[in-house]
């Protein structure tokens, strides 16, 4: 993924006035077929990344491509970050969006297991909002939208939903019998993770401190991604995608080496 | 020798074929292949926040009338998990 370019103060700052989609890709059929329609390689497959910037009826403005460097043509990296930066300020007053108050919701991953992947490749914790009853979850999802789009909290966390608690167990988070939010770190593969705080109810307050806690806490380890690689295959941690890896440029295709 | 060796590379280069493999991409991404394996350190500062979903994405981006930020990225490299 393009962290260059996506980390940039400048880029992050033109965001808040986008919303912000990171599919993952090969995860689900549905959103595969709707990538590849954005941007397909030589070889017509979906490739591992896509990028493109749409209307708000998901219609493309940019022309798509594998990532922003390939989309915002110039001769540095920082000149291709300012023409995004430029070309996002322009598209945002086209699109001032309906209010700029208007509460937005959480941004979920797709469940706990990808959820849970997704915060390890970025080296952030997760907020679990979990809940079997649908009034109690509707009720504790208002209380932790309000925090995460707030300025203190925003892109801080990723974000999964759960309705049955044997999902938790799942990922070693033993004993969870009552509903709130556990803040959970991922492991280096995310595939299992520790609870960092957890707060039981929709109390602004509570949510509050339990995010404040887990974020004091969460070591963020840097990875080395060959190394990484190589100790996950030698050990065994294995993620089966939803949908064959179609990347004519994947290691496992080109036989590169690790 | 060393004059048909310059040749040689100025020609290679200028057919592309000395960055023609995939790898041969900077961290981070380029215009033909993957991220090539780097060291992911911790981001410090402002971060984006990203709807996980294409789905919950668009749901919102009407809703609220407002553009897309569109990424698309594997969580896994040779099925391993915890890195893009």
């Amino acid at each position: 993924m393009d962290r260059s370019f996506l980390s940039d103060d400048s880029v992050v700052a033109a965001s808040r006035s986008f919303v912000c989609i990171r599919a993952l890709t090969y995860e689900s059929k549905s959103e595969g077929e709707f990538l590849a329609n954005i941007f397909r390689g030589r070889g017509g497959e979906l490739e591992n990344s896509v990028f493109a910037i749409l209307d708000p009826s998901g219609k493309k403005i940019t022309r798509g491509g594998r990532s922003p460097g390939m989309v915002f043509g110039g001769p540095t990296e920082q000149a291709q970050i300012e023409a995004m930066v430029t070309k996002m300020m322009e598209i945002a007053k086209r699109y001032p969006g309906t209010d700029s108050a208007a509460k937005q919701s959480l941004p979920y991953l797709a469940d706990l297991r990808r959820g849970l992947n997704a915060a390890s490749c970025d080296l952030q914790p997760l907020v679990v909002v979990a809940d079997v009853d649908s009034t109690r979850l509707a009720a504790l999802e208002e209380s932790v939208a309000t925090l995460a789009w707030s300025a203190e909290f925003v892109g801080a966390f990723a974000f999964a939903r759960v309705t049955d608690f044997a999902e938790l167990t799942q990922i070693g988070v033993v004993g969870a019998e009552s509903g709130g939010i556990f803040v959970v770190a991922p492991d280096a593969y995310g595939l299992e993770g520790k609870v960092l705080a957890h707060a039981d109810g929709p109390h602004s307050a509570a949510i509050a401190a339990a995010l404040r806690a887990a974020t004091k806490s969460y070591e963020a380890r840097a990875k080395d991604s060959r190394k990484h690689i190589r100790k996950g295959m030698r050990t065994g941690k294995k993620w089966e995608p939803e949908t064959p890896v179609t990347d004519p440029h994947h290691p496992k295709e080109t036989g590169v080496r690790l | 020798m060393s004059q048909k060796l310059l040749i040689l590379f100025l020609a290679l280069s200028a057919l592309g074929l000395l960055n023609s493999h995939s790898w041969a991409q900077p961290p981070g991404g380029g215009r033909g292949g993957p991220p090539r394996p780097e060291r992911v350190e911790p981001q410090a500062g402002a971060r984006i926040a990203w709807y996980g979903t294409v789905a919950g994405g668009l749901a919102e981006a009407k809703r609220l009338q407002r553009p897309v930020l569109l990424v698309s990225a594997a969580p896994h490299c040779r099925q391993v998990p915890g890195v893009w």
